[in-house]
């Protein structure tokens, strides 16, 4: 068994009164593809924004690649360029052309030269399929082209894990295929990622693990065809019959 | 309230306003035959009307008195100085004002909010009469304006600035965060940029109340165009109208030069990034 990449150990994360997460604990490791699925509002988002230090927890451990996330004399920026993060609301630069997106933080962060950052970017577009978009801005693109720029901007980090919040979510139908086509193949290369989906196909097709959360706790844990096909607790069947 | 009925309450507000106002210029007339009088005396005003007073006095108004800035010159040289320097205190007190920390985020609170609270011909007073007696130092009163100006202004720019940040959604800063940018360089980078953009208006709008403003130097003694305008008036004394009108229209041809190269600035960036 390899050792886990992320570590999660009892976390604990309130909003004034409102539990966020109560009790999380699970453990991901390299390669691995886990799918969280619950209720909205059910801690998922928080879940994932707790990993990359977007939100501090209140109690509990996360180790992430082998550092405490929560130690305060860790650079907390050493931990994001590790983790890619892709929003339900893209959250692109809008000052900024898609190549100049996808750059900036390898310029900034990574220090790269500005040839090696836009050879790096070219290729990920290539990737994401959007190579004649380099010089347009975000407003021009649709929905799926900005998610995909999103992805290429993360992956151009080069980052050992990939967290998705609900990234298919405010996207027209036709376009979610685009994106998860990408994120599939991303998976198929054994990146480690945590993808917050109620993308049934997708958890099933790519997915080694479904983490189904309510109430800020993991109510249950297992294969996705097992989870999906026949879930053991009334709150998951609850919440499968009301998804499909 | 529906669309329509409050269109046409204010059909009915505006059509009353009309009324009465006509309703009391007729009954002045005929108690008084006073607006006819009016009418007249503006008509053989006009008649009597001297610009010659401005073009034989221009070389003062523009320069004001000899060997020292004054006229319509020192009014630009006051306002695009002050300008400069007040949009550099507010981008400073703008960021500490929305830092995550107390003891930064406090004094510039504390500053923007007194100077808020006070007139600008207190701050004024302060600087030119009270400051220099009280720490004991001698400099030209324009500069003691200027800083005034600065203080004063950069209070409101703060604000401005604070509003702007906000109004860049949380999303950019975590999303430029979550690639490894420092808060920082996120400022820079990403929500500067963009917002101040989107302050462009409101920064105007603050450089043309600064411009105004420095009409209030002619309380110190400053030979701006105000005060320029005040001694050529007294000197000539019989053409106030016709030089306070010129003076006007000084300051408005100021205001109007800023606000339009604002707006060619707005469709120029809008051009850029869109
Ligand atoms: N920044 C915040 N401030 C206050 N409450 C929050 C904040 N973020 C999330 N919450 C609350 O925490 C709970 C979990 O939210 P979230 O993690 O976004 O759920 P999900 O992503 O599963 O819909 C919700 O009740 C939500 O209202
Ligand atoms: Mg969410």
């Amino acid at each position: 068994m390899a050792e886990p990449i992320i570590s999660v150990k009892n976390i604990y994360k309130n909003f004034g009164h409102i539990r966020a997460l109560q009790d999380v604990t699970t453990d991901i490791n390299p390669g691995e593809v886990v799918v969280a699925c619950g209720p909205s509002g059910s801690g998922k988002s928080t879940f994932l924004r707790c990993i990359n230090r977007l939100e501090e927890i209140d109690r509990g451990t996360i180790i992430v690649d082998g550092m405490d996330i929560c130690d305060p004399h860790i650079k907390i920026h050493k931990i994001r360029e590790e983790i890619g993060m892709v929003f339900q609301h893209f959250n692109l630069f809008p000052n900024k052309n898609v190549l100049e997106n996808i750059t900036l933080a390898q310029l900034v962060v990574r220090k790269r030269t500005f040839e090696e950052s836009i050879s790096i970017a070219n290729k990920l577009l290539e990737k994401v399929g959007i190579f004649d978009k380099a010089a347009v801005y975000p407003s021009n693109l649709s929905g799926g082209q900005q998610q995909r720029v999103a992805i290429a901007r993360a992956l151009a980090m080069q980052p050992k894990i990939m967290l998705f919040d609900e990234p298919t979510s405010a996207l027209d139908p036709e376009m979610i295929g685009e994106v998860l086509d990408v994120m599939k193949s991303l998976a198929r290369e054994g990146m480690t990622m945590v993808v917050v989906t109620h993308e049934m196909g997708f958890a099933r097709e790519v997915g080694d693990r479904v983490i189904f959360m309510d109430e800020g706790r993991i109510v249950e844990e297992g294969k996705p065809d097992d989870f999906f096909i026949n879930p053991k607790t009334d709150r998951a069947k609850l919440f499968l019959s009301q998804i499909l | 309230m529906s669309n329509a009925r409050t269109k046409r309450l204010t059909r009915i507000t505006i059509s009353a306003m009309t009324f009465s106002v006509l309703g009391i210029l007729v009954a002045l007339e005929l108690a008084f035959g006073s607006v006819s009088h009016f009418l007249f005396a503006m008509v053989d005003g006009l008649k009597t009307v001297r610009f010659d007073v401005i073009t034989t006095n221009i070389k003062y108004l523009l320069l004001g008195p000899p060997r020292r800035m004054g006229g319509i010159v020192l009014t630009l040289y006051l306002a695009g100085i002050s300008l400069v320097l007040a949009f550099v205190v507010g981008l400073i007190f703008g960021l500490m004002r929305n830092s995550a920390r107390a003891w930064i985020r406090y004094p510039a609170v504390a500053y923007i909010e007194l100077i808020r609270g006070m007139p600008l011909i207190m701050v004024i007073f302060w600087f030119v009469f009270l400051l220099p007696k009280v720490f004991g130092y001698v400099i030209d009163d324009v500069y003691n304006v200027i800083i005034a100006f600065v203080c004063f202004s950069g209070a409101y720019m703060a604000e401005i600035v604070r509003a702007g940040i906000l109004s860049i959604g949380k999303g950019q800063m975590e999303a430029a965060r979550s690639t490894g940018l420092t808060r920082a360089q996120t400022m820079v980078y990403i929500i500067l940029p963009q917002a101040l953009k989107n302050m462009i208006p409101s920064f105007v709008n603050q450089f043309m109340s600064l411009t105004k403003d420095t009409s209030l130097a002619w309380f110190v003694g400053l030979f701006e165009l105000t005060t320029v305008s005040s001694q050529v008036s007294n000197r000539v004394l019989v053409a106030p109208t016709e030089i306070f009108l010129f003076c006007a229209m000084v300051y408005f041809i100021i205001c109007y030069s800023l606000s339009a190269a604002s707006r060619w600035l707005e469709t120029k960036l809008q051009a850029g990034a869109r």
